[in-house]
C-alpha cells in the first residue's frame, strides 16, 4: 500500500491551488484560514510564484485582482470578518470580470463571533455580499479529496467564466487532518483563460450575450482599460441605458446560461430513500454518518450534497428529491433552507438548523429523522 | 503629433475635469515624462482610485485600471507583482491616498515595490461636491465643515518619509518645469517613489473660501509655496499651511523584488 | 481490535496535545492501514487556553471527522476536562492528570485512571516538552490500539533529529505509568 498523505482541508487547498497553476497569493492572516496563507508562503517561491502578505483584507483582494489582470492565476484566503472586508473589491472582480479564487473558511459569526469554531453562516454573504446585481460561483467541498479537486475546479471555473469563484470551507473541513490519496498530474483537467486571436477596436468586453469576455492580459500589446465603473465594450466608463443593460445582462447570463455545466453535486443512497437530507460541507459528512447508522436500523434515508452552492442546483435538487420529504441540515440558523423551500415548494421541508460553536452531530440528525418519522 | 500624444487615449476625450482644473496639467506632465523616458505604452500600467484624480487612468493610452476608493495601490501592487519588469504608475487624490487609502499608502512606502505614485492633492473631495479632506487647511470652509475645518491637516511628504518611501518630492501645478524634473527623477528611481502635486480646486474648495476663480486660487497656492532650501531657515509655525516644494528623499534601499529573489526564492529552492 | 475507536485528548494549549493526536492518527494509518482523522479544536489563547483533539480510528472510511461516541477520554487540565466532557461512551476509559484534574463529576461510573502525568514527566525525564509522547504511551497501552513497537517506529520517524532518545524514554515512561 502506498503511503497515504495526511492532510488538513486547508493544506489541501494549498496543494490544489499549486496543482491548478496558482502563481500569486495575496492574503491577510485570519483564523481559521491562516494555514492556507502559511502553506502558500512556503510553496509559491518553489514554483516561481510569489506570496505577499498585504496590510489588510481589502489590499489582499486588490492585489490578487491586479495580479490576475497581469496574467497570473491568483488565490486569496480568509474567514468571516475578512470576507466582509473583501466584498468591496470582490465587486471589482465581478464588474471587470477578473478570474480570482477566494477561499472563505467559515467560522461562527457575526462580527468576531467564534473565531475557532466551525459554522456555515456565510452562504448568503457569498451570494449577495457585494452590492449590486452580480454573478456568483461558490463551491463547498466536504471530503478531503473533494477539497483538492474542488480547489482546482474553482480555478478552472474562474478562468473559463472570467469571474471570481468563492470556495467555502468550514472550520471543520479546513482543520480536520485526514488520510487522502490525491489524483496525480494529468488525472485532472486544468483550464487556462482564453485569449482573443485579435482584438478589434479594443472591444475587450464585446461577446455574444451570456458569454464571458475574451480579453488580453495587461502588457500583451493592447492598451486595454479595465474599469470599476459600468463600462462600454471597450471598458470605458459608460452610462447609456442600452449599453448598461447589455453589460449587466451579459455578466449575469454568463453564469446563468452555463449553470448546468457549472453545477456539481453528489447523491448518496437517494434511490430507495424515504427522505432526502440536504447538507453541504461538514454537515454533509455528519449527515452521511447518520444515514449509515440509520440504515443499519432499516431506516432508509439519502443525501443530496451540493458542491456548487451558487448557482443553486435547482433542477438537480428537484430531479433527485422528486416528491419526497427533505431535511435541511445547516450549521447556521437557516440560510440555504430558503432556497430549498423555494425550489421544493410542493414538498415537505424539515429543518435541523443550529450554530452553537459545536457541529451538529450524526446523533442529533438521527434523533431528528426519528422525530420526523414518528410524527 | 507631439511626441507625448501617443500616451493619450483620444477616443475617451473630452476629459471630465472642470475648466481651469490643475489635473489636466499634471496629466500632460506625466505623459511628457513617459515620452521623455521613452517608455513604450504597452510597458506601462496606469492605476487609479476614485475621485477626480481617479478618472486619469481612462485617458492614458496605456494599460490602465480604474479601481475603488483608496485601493489603487493594492491593485497596482498585484499588477507589479505579476509583471516586475513593467512600469506601474498610480494616481491618487488626497482623500484617496491619505484618508480611505491611508493604510495602503504607508505600507506601499514601507514595502518599496518599484512603483510610482502621483498624489494629486487639491485639498478637498472635489468630485463629490466639496467635503473636507485630510489635507484641507485648518479653518477652510467645506460642505461638511460649514463653520470652518477644525482638524489639523496631513503632511503627505512627512508621512511618506516616515513610512519609508525611497523617493519623495512635492511640487505644485504652478511650477510645471520643476514638476517635470521631479517626475522624471521619480520615474527613473528604483523603488517606491511618491510625488505630491498641489493642485487647485477653485470650484469646490476655492468657491467657499474666496478663491472661486482659477487665477486667484493658483495665486493662493503660489503664496503658500516655499522652496525647500528657503524652508530650512523657517520655523515650524512659519511653515504652517505652507507647501514646501522640492525633493525631500532620494535614497537607495533594495526594492521588493531584489529582496524577494535573494532572500526568499533562493532559500525556498534550497539554492 | 475494534472496528472503530474514538479518542479525545483535552488539555490546554502548549501541552503538545495536537502532536500526540497526530502521532496516534499516523500510527493507525501507517501501521494498521486503517482510516484515521485528527480534528483539533482550540481557542485564541494559544498557550493556556482549553484545547481538544479528536482522533477517530476506523476500519472504514470516516464520514464525520469529529468524535461522537468516545472510547477514551484523556484530560490534563480541569477547565478542558469540564468543557469537553461530552459524548463519552458508558464503557469508556477516562484518564486524567491527577494533579491538574481534581474535580471529577459526581456519580461518574467510568473506569478512571488518575496519573500524576506532568509531575512524573518532570521528575523522571526532566523535560516537560515530551509530555505529549508520555501521553501517547499511556493512550497506546490503555487503548490496546497498537503495539509499543508500532508506536515507537512512528515516534522515531516523526520527532526532530537528535531528540529520539528522550522521546523513547518518554514513551517508556508512559507505558510504565499504567
Amino acid at each position: 500500500m502506498s503511503e497515504v498523505k495526511i492532510r488538513s482541508g486547508n493544506e489541501l487547498v494549498v496543494e490544489g491551488a499549486i496543482a491548478a497553476g496558482c502563481k500569486i497569493f495575496g492574503g491577510y492572516p485570519i483564523t481559521p484560514s491562516s494555514e492556507i496563507a502559511e502553506g502558500m508562503a512556503r510553496e509559491l517561491p518553489k514554483v516561481d510564484g510569489l506570496f505577499i502578505q498585504m496590510e489588510d483584507e481589502l489590499a489582499a483582494m486588490g492585489a490578487v485582482i491586479g495580479a490576475s489582470l497581469g496574467g497570473k492565476k491568483v488565490l486569496t484566503a480568509t474567514s468571516g470578518p475578512g470576507f466582509s472586508l473583501k466584498q468591496e473589491n470582490l465587486g471589482v472582480a465581478m464588474i471587470a470580470e477578473v478570474p480570482v479564487v477566494i477561499v472563505n473558511v467559515m467560522r461562527g459569526g457575526p462580527s468576531t463571533g467564534l473565531p475557532t469554531r466551525g459554522a456555515q453562516g456565510d452562504v448568503m454573504q457569498a451570494r449577495w455580499g457585494t452590492h449590486g446585481d452580480h454573478p456568483v460561483i461558490a463551491l463547498a467541498p466536504a471530503f478531503p479529496e473533494e477539497v483538492f479537486t474542488t480547489t482546482i475546479e474553482a480555478f478552472n471555473l474562474a478562468e473559463k467564466y472570467m469571474t471570481p469563484v468563492i470556495l467555502l470551507l468550514d472550520e471543520i473541513v479546513g482543520h480536520s487532518h485526514e488520510p487522502v490519496e490525491l489524483p496525480k498530474e494529468g488525472e485532472y483537467e486544468i483550464i487556462n483563460r482564453k485569449y482573443p486571436d485579435k482584438v478589434e477596436d479594443l472591444a475587450i468586453y464585446k461577446r455574444e450575450m451570456g458569454e464571458p469576455p475574451l480579453r488580453p492580459d495587461f502588457f500583451m500589446g493592447y492598451p486595454i482599460h479595465v474599469e470599476s465603473l459600468e463600462h462600454s465594450d471597450q471598458g470605458y466608463p459608460n452610462t447609456v441605458p442600452e449599453n448598461v443593460e447589455v453589460q449587466q445582462k451579459r455578466r449575469l447570463l454568463k453564469i446563468e446560461n452555463h449553470k448546468n455545466e457549472i453545477i456539481k453535486y453528489k447523491t448518496h443512497f437517494t434511490d430507495d430513500a424515504e427522505l432526502v437530507i440536504f447538507a453541504f460541507g461538514s454537515m454533509a459528512r455528519s449527515a452521511l454518518e447518520a444515514i449509515k447508522l440509520l440504515r443499519e436500523e432499516g431506516i432508509k434515508v439519502g443525501l443530496f450534497q451540493p458542491i456548487t452552492i451558487w448557482p443553486f442546483p435547482e433542477e438537480q435538487l428537484k430531479d433527485v428529491v422528486k416528491d419526497r420529504d427533505t431535511l435541511v441540515v445547516e450549521l447556521n440558523w437557516g440560510q440555504l433552507i430558503y432556497e430549498v423551500e423555494r425550489v421544493l415548494k410542493d414538498n415537505k421541508v424539515h429543518s435541523l438548523l443550529k450554530m452553537t460553536g459545536m457541529a451538529i452531530t450524526p446523533n442529533e440528525i438521527i434523533d431528528k429523522i426519528k422525530e420526523i418519522k414518528n410524527a | 503629433m507631439l511626441d507625448y500624444e501617443k500616451y493619450l487615449r483620444y477616443r475617451t476625450f473630452p476629459v471630465p475635469w472642470c475648466p481651469g482644473c490643475g489635473i489636466g496639467m499634471i496629466f500632460k506632465a506625466v505623459a511628457m515624462t513617459f515620452s521623455k523616458l521613452e517608455w513604450e505604452p504597452n510597458d506601462i500600467a496606469v492605476v487609479s482610485g476614485i475621485g477626480c484624480s481617479g478618472r486619469l487612468s481612462t485617458y492614458f493610452n496605456t494599460n490602465s485600471l480604474h479601481t475603488t476608493h483608496g485601493r489603487a495601490l493594492t491593485f497596482a501592487t498585484g499588477v507589479k507583482l505579476s509583471n516586475p519588469d513593467k512600469h506601474v504608475v498610480v494616481f491618487s487624490g488626497d482623500g484617496d491616498a491619505l484618508a480611505i487609502g491611508g493604510n495602503h499608502f504607508i505600507h506601499a512606502c514601507r514595502r518599496n515595490l518599484n512603483m510610482k505614485m502621483v498624489v494629486i492633492n487639491n485639498n478637498i473631495y472635489g468630485m463629490t461636491g466639496g467635503q473636507v479632506s485630510p489635507t484641507t487647511p485648518t479653518g477652510f470652509i467645506s460642505t461638511t465643515t460649514p463653520y470652518g475645518n477644525t482638524e489639523p491637516h496631513f503632511n503627505t511628504v512627512e508621512l511618506a518619509k516616515a513610512a519609508g518611501a525611497t523617493y519623495v518630492a512635492r511640487e505644485t501645478v504652478n511650477r510645471p518645469r520643476q514638476l517635470l524634473k521631479v517626475l522624471e527623477k521619480a520615474f527613473k528611481h528604483t523603488g517606491f517613489a511618491v510625488v505630491e502635486v498641489i493642485s487647485n480646486c477653485h470650484i469646490n474648495l476655492g468657491r467657499r473660501n474666496k478663491l472661486k476663480h482659477p487665477i486667484p486660487m493658483l495665486d493662493w497656492i503660489n503664496q503658500q509655496t516655499i522652496p525647500i532650501a528657503k524652508a530650512k531657515d523657517m520655523s515650524e509655525d512659519e511653515l504652517e499651511l505652507k507647501y514646501v516644494v522640492g525633493e525631500f528623499v532620494h535614497r537607495h534601499r533594495p526594492d521588493y523584488f531584489e529582496v524577494y529573489e535573494n532572500k526568499v526564492v533562493k532559500k525556498a529552492k534550497g539554492e | 481490535m475494534k472496528n472503530r475507536y474514538e479518542v479525545r485528548l483535552a488539555a490546554v494549549g502548549g501541552q503538545g496535545l495536537i502532536t500526540a493526536g497526530a502521532l496516534l492518527a499516523k500510527t493507525a494509518i501507517n501501521k494498521k492501514h486503517m482510516y484515521a482523522t485528527q480534528s483539533p479544536t482550540y481557542t485564541s489563547q494559544v498557550r493556556g487556553g482549553p484545547t481538544k483533539v479528536d482522533v477517530i480510528i476506523d476500519k472504514d472510511p470516516i464520514l464525520f471527522p469529529q468524535a461522537v461516541s468516545i472510547d477514551l477520554y484523556f484530560a490534563t487540565a480541569q477547565r478542558s476536562f469540564d468543557l469537553y466532557y461530552r459524548s463519552i461512551k458508558r464503557d469508556a476509559v477516562i484518564i486524567v492528570d491527577s494533579d491538574l484534574v481534581t474535580k471529577l463529576p459526581e456519580g461518574d461510573n467510568h473506569k478512571i485512571y488518575k496519573i500524576p502525568l506532568t509531575a512524573e514527566t518532570v521528575k523522571q525525564i526532566g523535560n516537560i516538552v515530551v509530555v505529549s509522547v508520555v501521553s501517547l504511551g499511556i493512550v497506546t497501552k490503555l487503548s490496546d490500539l497498537f503495539t509499543k513497537e508500532e508506536v515507537k517506529e512512528i515516534v522515531l520517524s516523526s520527532v526532530p533529529k537528535g531528540t529520539e532518545e528522550i522521546n523513547l524514554k518518554a514513551l517508556d515512561l508512559g507505558f510504565s505509568l499504567v
